[in-house]
């Protein structure tokens, strides 16, 4: 996590976990895992965001995106 | 080679480089002490800029004896001394600056500028304090006062010219415009809030949420004017604002600013290292009001006789 990321605005987006539900049709850059269900979902997206010191945000559809400012 | 040289400085003179020299000096240390934010307290930021001050105040004491003595180039150092004084910014900028990374929020350009021309300016407050104190030696000499009276109008004259001066270019801080109170956090799933506005939905792991709920402190600033908003509402301002709260607090992760612009309001949320309530308060409203958001007059108008 930069030191000015409560500053800045924009954050990059790392990756997105998501469920076997979730159709999504392309990434960009960012890193596509999915996950077999919710509970492997929340411990990916723990691992991740620890990993790349980044932050996360769950979505209404259940999908969560670790980001980094 | 035993013999002193033939003396070419009268003791009245003497009196005056002196007197007018420790006034500059002393008035610098003055204001190295109250203001405490913007200086550096570790003791070798504080020597440097003790030794400088004392150089400007040489330079400021000497004027006068070298006009009197006819030698008018000299006082040409005088122009000298303020490219040596913007040296001083641009190195104290350059120094904040190449600290940025290291700290827990940046200061921010806006602050670091207005640092850096603090330092500038307290060093030409040395050089005007003696340069008036050694004026006003220089008129008693010529009222034929005695050396007692010299002194003591060179003190008096020169403690005038600090207070008027360290008044104007003291400026005023956050709490000046504006009040700062103490809100309550409210973490729904990945959102968090503040009274109602929006921070952050960046807290979407449960370790997240339950940091920021236990022990994120969040403060609001309100405006006591609406056109303080303004002033406030400024990046940089609240980056300063931001910076102070994380340096005297430290933060573990989250720290953000947000601004409401329905109310007026700023946001501060953290979760600092150390949690003292009444700390925070008091770092926020003795924030500094940049030099560089100042917008309105009734911000930018100085406290040269008080409010």
């Amino acid at each position: 996590m930069a030191n000015d990321r409560g500053q800045t605005q924009a954050a990059v987006l790392i990756a997105a976990i998501i469920l076997p539900h979730h159709k999504v049709t392309g990434s960009g850059q960012a890193f596509l895992v999915e996950a077999k269900d919710e509970e492997e979902q929340k411990k990916l997206t723990t691992e991740l965001a620890k990993a790349v010191k980044g932050d996360v945000t769950r979505l209404s559809n259940g999908m969560y995106l670790v980001l980094r400012g | 080679m035993g013999e002193r040289g033939p003396i070419i400085i009268s003791t009245e003179d003497l009196w005056l480089i002196i007197i007018a020299a420790a006034m500059g000096t002393i008035a610098r240390v003055l204001v190295l002490k109250v203001d405490y934010k913007q200086y550096p307290s570790y003791p070798n930021g504080c020597l440097i800029h003790v030794v400088l001050a004392f150089i400007a105040a040489s330079i400021g004491a000497v004027a006068i004896p070298a006009v009197k003595s006819n030698n008018y180039t000299a006082v040409t150092f005088l122009a000298l001394a303020i490219q040596h004084f913007r040296d001083v910014r641009k190195t104290e900028r350059e120094s904040l600056l190449g600290l940025e990374q290291t700290e827990y929020t940046p200061r921010g350009e806006a602050y670091i500028d207005g640092i850096a021309k603090t330092f500038e300016a307290r060093n030409y407050l040395a050089l005007v304090v003696a340069l008036a104190s050694a004026i006003t030696m220089e008129v008693a000499i010529a009222l034929q006062w005695g050396i007692t009276i010299q002194v003591l109008a060179g003190v008096l004259i020169g403690t005038v010219v600090y207070q008027i001066i360290s008044r104007f270019s003291k400026g005023k801080t956050v709490g000046d415009i504006a009040s700062v109170r103490l809100a309550k956090i409210k973490v729904e799933g990945t959102e968090v809030s503040v009274e109602g506005i929006f921070v952050t939905n960046l807290a979407g792991t449960e370790n997240a949420q339950r940091m920021i709920a236990d022990e994120g402190v969040a403060v609001i600033i309100e405006p006591t004017q609406k056109n303080f908003t303004i002033a406030l509402h400024n990046f940089g301002q609240r980056k300063a604002i931001l910076f102070e709260a994380t340096r005297t607090l430290g933060t573990k992760r989250y720290n953000f600013t947000r601004k409401d612009f329905e109310k007026g309001w700023v946001v501060i949320l953290l979760v600092p290292i150390v949690r003292d309530d009444e700390k925070l308060l008091a770092v926020v409203k003795n924030t500094p009001l940049l030099e560089s958001v100042k917008k309105s007059y009734a911000v930018l108008k100085p406290k040269v006789m008080g409010d």
